[in-house]
């Protein structure tokens, strides 16, 4: 039992050693979002921008919450 | 279209949700007026997905277009689809988040949608206002008795005998157009009605049946009909107070001598980091069957609903848990975790 707990804890300082340094230094959002693919088509986090743009093409708003 | 990562600065009058969504959108006039929503949970593991598909997606977005398409005629339908009043604007008017938005690094001061969840729940319940409909928010179709097909959200893929949807006369293959007049994009906006419903109150519905109109009247059961899983929302982790109870299995039950439908609630966790029940005297595998004079709370939504509906805050519950074949008195005291 012992050593299952000491090598879960160095598995645990493996894991948090080999995390990004950015993810502790307040670096920008989308840095830190991996899984944020950023197309011509997306507006990223800025609303009066999407809906200016929804007034300029005359078209709907898809706001994505994730 | 627009991507939102977090709710800080977010306008809460505009954007309104079911907060606890892992993924949730927005359909929205270039005015700001709601559409539609699309995003339904049932809870976790493959329950997280189970109500969401691409063509589910694409369905609802075709039906918001035609939604774009009608607009402004059909601006008087869409009234029950906007936002309706909250407590607070912005998440930073909520002196919790905004503190939370002071903090220097990005992660930590990233309020979440779940978190504005919370904070109305938390607002609620310390000013003694806290509802049913605030703990079991946005009920599924199938607390109603419908099932829908997630690859196109708005058609009946099962009716339950007897509830609401069977007494309405609504069919498995129905497409639902509306509900209290208001158009259907997805099954989100089935929760939405659902979610602002009064209780006993009946809702017309509009649908389609091989081609042809049919209009019934949806009503609900009384009582809890709201009531359903919600483990996996985050928001409401905040009601287990410092432990997790599940209900006893009926070999157990029938071991210690638990009558059916009594309640006995084995204490299968107790939380490191919040030491409510930890200071009330509770310990893992005690098995809760009374709280105060109420032995009928059979499950943990039950229990939960119990506590914060009855409870105010500081206010001590009394507890009876069956410890080692004895039954113990625990006093376990209101508040909300984590504490400012």
């Amino acid at each position: 039992m012992k050593r299952v707990c000491i090598a879960r804890g160095v598995l645990l300082a493996l894991i948090v050693l080999a995390l990004p340094a950015y993810a502790q230094d307040g670096g920008d959002l989308r840095t830190l979002l991996k899984d944020v693919e950023l197309g011509q088509s997306w507006v990223y986090d800025d609303v009066d921008a999407a809906f200016a743009r929804a007034k300029a093409t005359g078209k709907p708003v898809l706001a994505l919450f994730r | 279209m627009l991507r939102v990562v977090r709710m800080n600065g977010l306008d809460l009058s505009r954007f309104q949700f079911d907060y606890d969504q892992t993924w949730a959108v927005l359909f929205l006039g270039p005015d700001g007026t709601v559409y539609g929503r699309y995003g339904t949970r049932a809870g976790g593991g493959e329950q997280s997905t189970s109500h969401l598909s691409l063509a589910g997606l694409k369905n609802a977005m075709r039906r918001a277009l035609a939604v774009h398409a009608s607009y402004p005629a059909n601006r008087d339908e869409l009234r029950g689809k906007q936002p309706h009043r909250l407590p607070f604007r912005y998440p930073e008017d909520v002196p919790w988040l905004a503190r939370r938005t002071r903090h220097g690094d990005v992660r930590q001061s990233c309020v979440h949608c779940h978190m504005v969840a919370a904070s109305l729940i938390r607002y609620r319940w310390e000013r003694g206002e806290l509802r049913e409909q605030d703990i079991f928010v946005y009920p599924l179709p199938e607390n109603v008795g419908m099932q829908m097909d997630p690859e196109d959200d708005v058609r009946v893929r099962s009716v339950r005998p007897g509830s609401p949807a069977h007494k309405a006369g609504i069919r498995s293959g129905d497409y639902l157009v509306r509900i209290a007049g208001q158009p259907l994009v997805s099954q989100a906006d089935i929760q939405w009605v659902l979610h602002h419903a009064r209780d006993g109150e009946e809702l017309e519905v509009e649908l389609y049946r091989e081609g042809d109109l049919v209009r019934t009247h949806l009503g609900h059961p009384h009582g809890h009909w709201r009531r359903g899983n919600i483990h996996w929302r985050a928001s409401t982790w905040h009601l287990r107070p410092g432990m997790r109870v599940e209900a006893l299995a009926e070999e157990q039950r029938r071991r210690l001598r638990i009558p059916p439908g009594k309640m006995a609630l084995e204490v299968r966790m107790v939380l490191r980091f919040d030491d409510r029940a930890r200071r009330a005297g509770v310990r893992r595998g005690d098995v809760i069957i009374r709280v105060a004079d109420r032995d009928d709370l059979l499950t943990e939504e039950d229990f939960l609903a119990y506590l914060w509906l009855h409870y105010g805050p500081g206010q001590q519950v009394p507890l009876t848990v069956l410890r080692g074949g004895r039954q113990v008195r625990a006093i376990l005291t209101m508040r909300w975790h984590p504490p400012d």
